[in-house]
């Protein structure tokens, strides 16, 4: 017995007992319940359990528990953003523009913890005198950028003898993810934003994939 | 229709206090009456309605799952003195570890079965060797291999006897003396869970800047008795330096600045460091981060 009633005593019935109890209700249907109380027989069969419902628009899948979805770049696909409205000239207030079709965009029908995840592969030329913080890039959480997510290109010599043989030395392969605990029941995107101080920056393969857990 | 008969009330009838407490004390009293007929219609089953770690519930197939980021951005903390010879817990910043010995039972117990899913990401945003180059491959000499020179993150667990490597996983968090080889493979010395970040990088300064966020991820499903998993935090050790030698392979921790590192006199090696008679590096770590996610397996 995990669920302890509050008596409703002599007088009014005050709404906030009500409240209490019904609270309490809850508490112990969502994850309260003592082995004792469970019947041993007359369970549910596979048959009695609601199908996920696949939306092959948004690669989404809505399941009871809560909603998968992603996206995979196809072959000779790219993303990609310019330093012209972003980043031009290494401007101290760089605009943050969306790597396309790197974001996606779900609806909660109840609050869910949310883990979203990432890899890209970018690819970045240099502008000189712009040396060496090429380009970046971050998870955004609706309008919210995750500052600790961020990523870098830096520059790569083109000159001495380790050209162009340490160009793979350099080039920072990108992944991260985020979890936003207890996001609010609603619609939501997570995507991937950045600028570029050099010439553009390129995504030559990427992926991006998000998983909800109803609370 | 319900095992329980839980009357409600309907619109323009007096509540008595009798019927309000009815309503509540069918449920208290619910003792062994609980089963599908209580329950089908909202798709959920005993294991949705078994107790575990969240006081409010989760639905299946979700145990647990937690997040934290030391929240620094682009501030980077110090690691200085690191040649490979000790493993370094990441602490700048807060919070830096997930502590859940504040839930119910002292943590998050795993049964056979259940699986746990880590996550962390680091970003080395700098190091002290100016002039570092692992050698390799140059126009004059394409056939040269580089050296596989890195720092290594892992993530390290309380399960009540202090902080312990992951079952399986080889353990790094040794203090050794070097020359040391870390013998792994692909049974109980596992690098699942080892996120590698080279340390090439422009330089500005009195540093060199590799920038690198690195993900790793490491997923453990349990075998055996029940463990309860207190604690979690991120682990470096480095640099290091990847070996094949065939029939083993290892996480090698050399003598920095000796032997083929030799990084004095004419017949000097790598030069790594690059400084004469340096032996170690400073290296600076900004943002991390790690998520944990605990599913139900077949428990």
């Amino acid at each position: 017995m995990a669920f302890v009633r509050t008596p409703f005593v002599a007088g009014v019935v005050p709404a906030a007992t009500v409240q209490t109890n019904i609270d309490g209700v809850k508490n112990y249907v969502d994850g309260g319940v003592v082995a004792g109380d469970l019947a041993t027989d007359n369970w549910v069969e596979r048959k009695h359990i609601m199908r996920g419902y696949y939306n092959p628009i948004t690669n989404s899948h809505e399941f009871v528990s809560g909603t998968q979805a992603g996206f995979t770049a196809s072959e000779d696909e790219y993303s990609f953003i310019c330093d012209g409205p972003t980043g031009r000239n290494d401007i101290s207030s760089p605009e943050y523009n969306n790597y396309p079709n790197a974001a996606i965009n779900f609806f909660l029908p109840k609050a869910a913890d949310v883990f979203f995840e990432f890899t890209a592969y970018p690819i970045t030329p240099d502008l000189p005198p712009n040396a060496f913080e090429a380009s970046r890039l971050f998870i955004f959480l609706d309008e919210t950028r995750i500052i600790d997510s961020r990523c870098w290109t830096t520059h790569v010599a083109n000159t001495g003898p380790r050209f162009p043989y340490q160009l793979g030395q350099c080039r920072n392969p990108w992944s991260g993810f985020y979890v936003a605990k207890n996001l609010a029941a609603g619609n939501h995107s997570l995507s991937l934003r950045g600028f570029s101080v050099a010439r553009y920056s390129f995504l030559t393969k990427w992926s991006v994939s998000l998983e909800t857990y109803f609370r | 229709m319900s095992k329980i008969i839980n009357d409600n009330f309907i619109a323009g009838e007096t509540v008595s206090l009798a019927d309000t407490n009815a309503k509540f004390s069918d449920i208290e009293t619910a003792t062994a009456t609980i089963n599908e007929q209580n329950v089908r219609s909202e798709g959920v089953d005993r294991r949705t309605l078994k107790a575990h770690a969240y006081s409010t519930g989760r639905m299946e197939p979700l145990v647990y799952m937690d997040y934290f980021s030391n929240g620094v951005g682009t501030s980077a903390g110090a690691y200085n003195g690191q040649d490979g010879q000790a493993a370094f817990p990441l602490l700048n910043g807060s919070p830096t570890e997930m502590d859940w010995t504040a839930l119910a039972g002292g943590g998050v117990t795993l049964t056979a079965g259940d699986i746990i899913r880590i996550h962390f990401g680091v970003f080395l945003t700098k190091h002290d060797d100016v002039g570092y180059d692992p050698a390799g491959a140059s126009t004059t000499s394409p056939a040269n291999l580089s050296d596989a020179i890195g720092v290594v993150f892992f993530p390290m667990w309380d399960i009540g006897a202090g902080w312990a490597t992951v079952t399986n996983q080889v353990n790094l968090n040794n203090t050794v003396t070097a020359p040391h080889s870390f013998t792994i493979d692909g049974s109980t010395n596992r690098t699942d869970g080892v996120a590698w970040v080279s340390l090439e990088g422009y330089t500005a300064g009195s540093f060199v800047f590799p920038a690198r966020m690195v993900h790793g991820m490491l997923c453990y499903q349990h075998t055996g008795a029940d463990i309860t998993i207190e604690k979690l935090r991120i682990h470096g050790r480095g640099p290091v330096v990847y070996q094949n030698t065939g029939a083993v392979r290892s996480i090698h921790v050399p003598v920095w600045g000796a032997g083929r590192y030799d990084n004095i006199g004419a017949t000097k090696g790598m030069a790594i460091p690059t400084n004469p008679g340096d032996s170690s590096f400073d290296i600076y770590v900004a943002a991390f981060q790690m998520s944990a996610t605990v599913l139900r397996g077949d428990s």
